[in-house]
């Protein structure tokens, strides 16, 4: 029986020849990813009990993104030691605010994760980088542990493998396809295993579309996901970094939990509903819905096929007067190519807020919704309080259909938009 | 040594009580609180504020399917911790397992029927080590899979902290 590409990752970083399913054992990560706003308390903590050193202080990659800049004089502060004291325990690998994104974003257009890595950090939608083909469960608050010991415990998991095939239709974008698959394989299928994506359909897909699929896996308790690694993952990588690139699959007798397959052409654009984000439904049974707030941005949408999503519906048309539109690229990268590009422009034309890369809404410190409120856009989850008050309702979408409800005032269907011609 | 074997009044739960704003309000995540004594005096604060007042150590918490769903911030974990309870859940999915682990709760997930089995009054035993569990109100006893040796070493160690200095003192006896 062969191996999974997880079992095979998780095999050499516990520095054995193979792994079974099922196994409890310690694992080397090769990349730690962390942000700049929980590492001072790590830092005090880990030094409470003695502990001034990390065991491989070059595998930690650092990142502002949850609150940038800061919002009040006690972030600032904080964000004022924190380069000492990265400094002082050896983490050189540090994107402070101006050279920021999105960790999960910005870590692999800075190259640093790589096929057939095992990365592991804080922040639960570190799944993102499967993208690339890297292994990568997220620690939550364990993170610490890992910094210090350089080790992480893991249960083997099953791998689920999905396969796609055919090419979405016009108006559905990766956030449609990814948060479909969770919603129709569940909780209960997804839970503790990999989603390992592959086939047909990926040679047209970009790392855009990857990450969204790996980052959204996380929302109904899968390990991790993973997008196998292939011709459009090596050229993406090439212009990223000079490493050798590990190439390694799953063998084509690997032994899969289930193997789900889809053709792309049978897609329409889907809504995650209040409560979760597997309440997923084709966006007709919730048109009407009024929104006060459209938010295009996220780990899980602001990237530029989003941008570019966006300002292809507000091109020549104006926010509606009751709503208020925020636009936050996921990187400084995507921040410099939206403006090189025009976008910025139109977002701005049309009467929305752009703002620079931060989590801001998704973690809910900026643009906080207030009881009542109604939201429609990218982020990553719509658990009640995602972004403010628990009373507010949070409407999970791809980038055209939150723009569409930005212009309409509500919830509408993109094609029904589009046909009207009028608005 | 820990003691394994616990005996406690049970507070059950339904399904899918969640993390932020169930098990912790999101707030104490967005302050970045860790002490586990505040946190305890708000635990279950959105369900009952006065819930977290009338829960013993040494109580359990008996839940149902995918118990502190969503994101698996510590600060509801650590909550459980600092008032001393343990948790029997039908599920719990993974994030949401190793923060309880980490805090150093213990936890028994799956417990296939666990709901059933025990109500909200109950003085149920529990040992952890094997997975039997009796309950003493209703004269009746079941068995469920144990706790994980891995985990066990870990809510042992009084949680990750504890284990991490046990694997640094390995680390640095093996001389690497």
């Amino acid at each position: 029986m062969g191996n999974t590409l997880a079992q095979k990752i998780i095999a050499r970083t516990s520095g054995r020849s193979s792994v079974s399913v099922g196994e409890v054992v310690i694992c080397e990560p090769d990349v730690i990813e962390t942000i700049d706003l929980v590492m001072p308390h790590y830092i005090k903590t880990l030094a409470e009990h003695g502990v001034h050193r990390l065991r491989y202080p070059e595998r930690i990659v650092v990142f502002a993104d949850h609150e940038v800049p800061s919002q009040s004089p006690a972030t600032a502060m904080m964000k004022k030691r924190l380069p000492r004291q990265l400094e002082e325990l050896g983490v050189r690998h540090f994107y402070s605010e101006g050279r920021h994104g999105i960790s999960h974003q910005a870590i692999i257009e800075h190259g640093h994760v790589l096929p057939g890595m095992l990365v592991t950090g804080p922040d639960t939608h570190i799944t993102t980088l499967g993208c690339v083909g890297a292994l990568s469960p997220p620690l939550n608050y364990e993170a610490v542990q890992a910094m210090a010991t350089g080790e992480m415990w893991l249960r083997v998991p099953e791998t689920i493998r999905i396969e796609l095939s055919g090419v979405p239709p016009p108006g559905v974008m990766s956030r449609d396809v990814a948060q479909w698959i969770i919603h129709r394989l569940g909780a209960d299928l997804c839970d503790y295993r990999v989603l390992e994506y592959g086939g047909p359909a990926f040679a047209a897909l970009d790392m855009d579309f990857r990450m969204t699929l790996c980052n959204v896996a996380i929302d109904v308790g899968a390990k991790a996901a993973l997008v196998e690694p292939d011709e459009v993952t090596a050229a993406y990588l090439r212009a990223r970094t000079t490493a050798v690139l590990d190439m390694t699959r799953s063998d084509a007798d690997a032994e899969y939990a289930l193997v789900f397959r889809q053709d792309l052409a049978d897609f329409e654009p889907m809504v995650a509903a209040p409560p979760s984000p597997d309440n997923v439904v084709p966006v007709s049974q919730v048109a009407g819905v009024k929104v006060d707030q459209v938010y295009i941005g996220s780990c899980a949408g602001g990237r530029l096929e989003d941008l570019r999503a966006a300002a292809g519906v507000l091109r020549g048309r104006k926010v509606h007067p009751r709503v208020r539109m925020l636009v936050i690229p996921t990187s400084q990268e995507i921040f410099a190519n939206a403006a090189r590009e025009g976008l910025l422009e139109v977002f701005v034309d049309a009467g929305a807020i752009v703002n620079s890369p931060s989590c801001g809404p998704c973690y809910g410190n900026l643009a906080p919704l207030v009881e009542g409120d109604v939201c429609i856009g990218t982020g990553t989850t719509n658990s009640p309080g995602r972004m403010g008050s628990t009373g507010a309702s949070i409407y999970l979408s791809n980038a055209i259909t939150a723009s569409v409800a930005a212009v309409a005032g509500e919830i509408c269907d993109p094609r029904v938009f589009f046909a009207r011609g009028d608005l | 040594m820990t003691n394994w074997l616990w005996k406690g009044r049970v507070w059950a739960f339904g399904d899918a009580l969640p993390n932020d704003n169930g098990l912790m309000p999101i707030s104490f995540t967005r302050a970045q609180v860790y002490d586990e004594q505040v946190l305890a005096k708000h635990c279950f604060e959105d369900l009952d504020p006065s819930l977290a007042a009338r829960i013993q150590p040494g109580d359990i918490i008996v839940a149902g399917k995918n118990f502190g769903c969503g994101n698996p911030h510590t600060q509801g974990f650590l909550g459980l911790k600092g008032l001393g309870v343990a948790v029997l859940a039908e599920s719990m999915s993974r994030g949401p397992l190793r923060a309880c682990v980490n805090a150093g709760v213990p936890v028994l997930a799956p417990a296939p029927g666990i709901c059933a089995f025990a109500q909200t009054g109950d003085i149920v035993t529990v040992d952890f080590e094997h997975g039997s569990i009796e309950n003493l109100t209703q004269n009746s006893k079941t068995e469920i899979p144990a706790l994980p040796v891995i985990m066990r070493d870990i809510v042992a160690a009084g949680g990750g902290i504890g284990f991490m200095l046990e694997r640094l003192q390995a680390l640095a006896a093996r001389g690497s």
